[in-house]
């Protein structure tokens, strides 16, 4: 009688353990290469740099009213600075469309971007093209003022 | 060590049998692909041969590092012996490419090749063109000239207004905030390792899948004739596209002396050039772009995208549901729908 239990609950047993042995097995396989996927992935994915510093751009009484100059940052983006009747403008010269440069043109009086030809006014606000469509102006920068010097906030 | 001592010894070792692998490759070939037009899923992969060479032959003294890259293609092209032929081969070489893969794909699309069993052919095949379209993408960025560096900065952005994925894909592409050194370092990695790794991985897995379930069979009137309707792929098939390869060869030779690799201005990342456009290839979709706006754009070019590589699903499906076979009309209006864009932007400004 207890021959014929042994008989019949080993193989249960057996397959029991075996079922535990390769559950435990393709769990550790797959934690281990989803860790190690995620690593390679996170080593792939870029560190994202979204620091700014405070940089001198010029003396106040460099800019008159109506005047305005080009000032270039560290990193290489153009920022057209400006003395408007409404005080201090500063525009940056890349295109919220797909990046590309805007320049000025001074006979239309507008900045141009020649990828899609986007069309900007003065202060940056979109005329027509893609950015007009995505309502998209130029970036505006932070100007500060301290005592008669100015300052601009950029990416480090 | 005798020959008969020689050939113990590598069987020994090798414990393969040489007539079971022959066996194995040596397809019956249908007689339709006697015709070199029928040969043109072998064209590509000749090309793609020529494109490791050569690319290896490039890899000699190109510098992927944004101060130096423009500079070394420069060498490359006036300094190098032979620098302006290699290079001139890989250029056209990969131009070649696409319009073979581009007409293999069309070859079996207009034939029906693509339908049960052989989905996953067609699946493979469509990835493999779109992997060499990304070959011809990536490879004109390393030039680093002012074209390449702003269709490179162009198509980065593009990626941002796929939603949710866009922008983590953009910083992955672009190795950072903005397209820079990081960039073309990952371009080159893409170029010369990624892309090839993925490309010979799918052709392996396309080829097998052409092997395991034979070529489609298109009967031909003149062909029905003949008693014998298959032909042996070693050597018949093989010296035709050895043949095809040694024409091939000398065409692309003929175009890298004749319309020579050339060389812009060097890229500038503070000025846009005037007038901007990407490679032959992407017009319609620089086109498209510019007609329907970029998130309606990115949407709509990624959804054809997917019908496209999944397309004897989607066909199916259409099938299904107007019972009636659309897959001539569809494809038609398509490839009309593409030409027309690229012939509209090749004469734009």
């Amino acid at each position: 009688m207890s021959d014929e239990n042994e008989a019949t609950t080993e193989p249960a047993a057996t397959g029991r353990r075996s079922f535990l042995g390769t559950g435990f097995m393709l769990t550790g396989i797959i934690a281990s290469h989803t860790a190690a996927l995620t690593f390679a992935a996170r080593y792939i994915y870029p560190e994202s740099r979204k620091t700014t510093q405070r940089v001198f751009v010029a003396f106040k009484e460099a800019i008159p009213q109506g005047a305005s100059f080009a000032y270039r940052t560290p990193r290489g983006e153009t920022i057209n600075i400006a003395h408007t009747s409404a005080g201090y403008v500063a525009l940056s010269d890349v295109c919220p469309h797909l990046k590309c440069r805007v320049h000025w043109d001074r006979v239309v009086g507008q900045f141009i971007c020649p990828c899609h030809d986007g069309r900007f006014a003065a202060d940056g606000s979109p005329i027509s093209g893609p950015p007009k469509e995505m309502n998209a102006p130029l970036r505006r920068f932070e100007i500060v003022e301290d005592g008669n010097q100015l300052y601009l906030e950029v990416s480090a | 060590m005798s020959t008969r001592g020689l050939m113990g010894f590598l069987r020994s070792r090798f414990p393969v049998d040489p007539e079971k692998i022959t066996s194995s490759l040596n397809e019956p070939v249908p007689n339709h692909m006697k015709r070199w037009w029928w040969c043109l899923g072998g064209t590509p992969a000749y090309l793609f041969c020529v494109q490791a060479i050569t690319g290896i032959l490039l890899t000699f003294y190109y510098v992927p590092e944004p101060s130096a890259a423009y500079e070394s293609v420069a060498h490359i092209t006036f300094e190098v012996p032979f620098g302006w032929w290699v290079r001139g081969i890989h250029k056209w070489a990969a131009n070649f490419m696409i319009v073979a893969v581009v007409l293999h794909a069309l070859r079996v699309y207009f034939t029906g090749a693509y339908r049960k069993p052989r989905e996953f052919t067609w699946v493979t095949g469509a990835i493999i063109l779109l992997i060499t379209m990304v070959f011809g993408f990536t490879g004109y960025s390393l030039v680093y000239e002012q074209l390449s560096y702003w269709g490179a900065t162009v198509a980065a952005e593009l990626t941002t207004a796929a939603p949710l994925i866009g922008e983590p894909l953009a910083q992955i592409i672009r190795g950072g905030d903005e397209v820079g050194a990081g960039t073309l370092t990952r371009f080159f990695v893409f170029h010369i390792g990624v892309l090839p790794t993925a490309l010979v991985l799918l052709l392996v897995v396309h080829l097998g899948l052409v092997r395991a379930h034979g070529v489609t069979e298109l009967k031909f009137k003149v062909d029905a004739k003949k008693k014998v309707q298959h032909f042996s792929f070693f050597p018949d098939h093989l010296l035709t596209e050895i043949g095809i390869g040694l024409v091939l060869i000398t065409v692309l030779s003929c175009f890298a002396v004749i319309f020579p690799a050339g060389l812009g201005e060097a890229a500038d990342p503070l000025t846009t050039p005037e007038h901007i456009k990407p490679e032959w290839y992407f017009f319609f979709t620089f086109r498209w772009l510019k007609l329907a706006g970029l998130g309606t754009a990115v949407l709509s070019l990624g959804f054809a995208g997917f019908v496209f590589v999944f397309w004897p699903f989607f066909d199916r499906l259409i099938e299904r549901l107007t019972r009636r076979n659309l897959a001539v009309p569809i494809g038609v209006l398509a490839v009309l729908a593409v030409l027309a864009l690229t012939i509209w932007e090749a004469l734009a400004h």
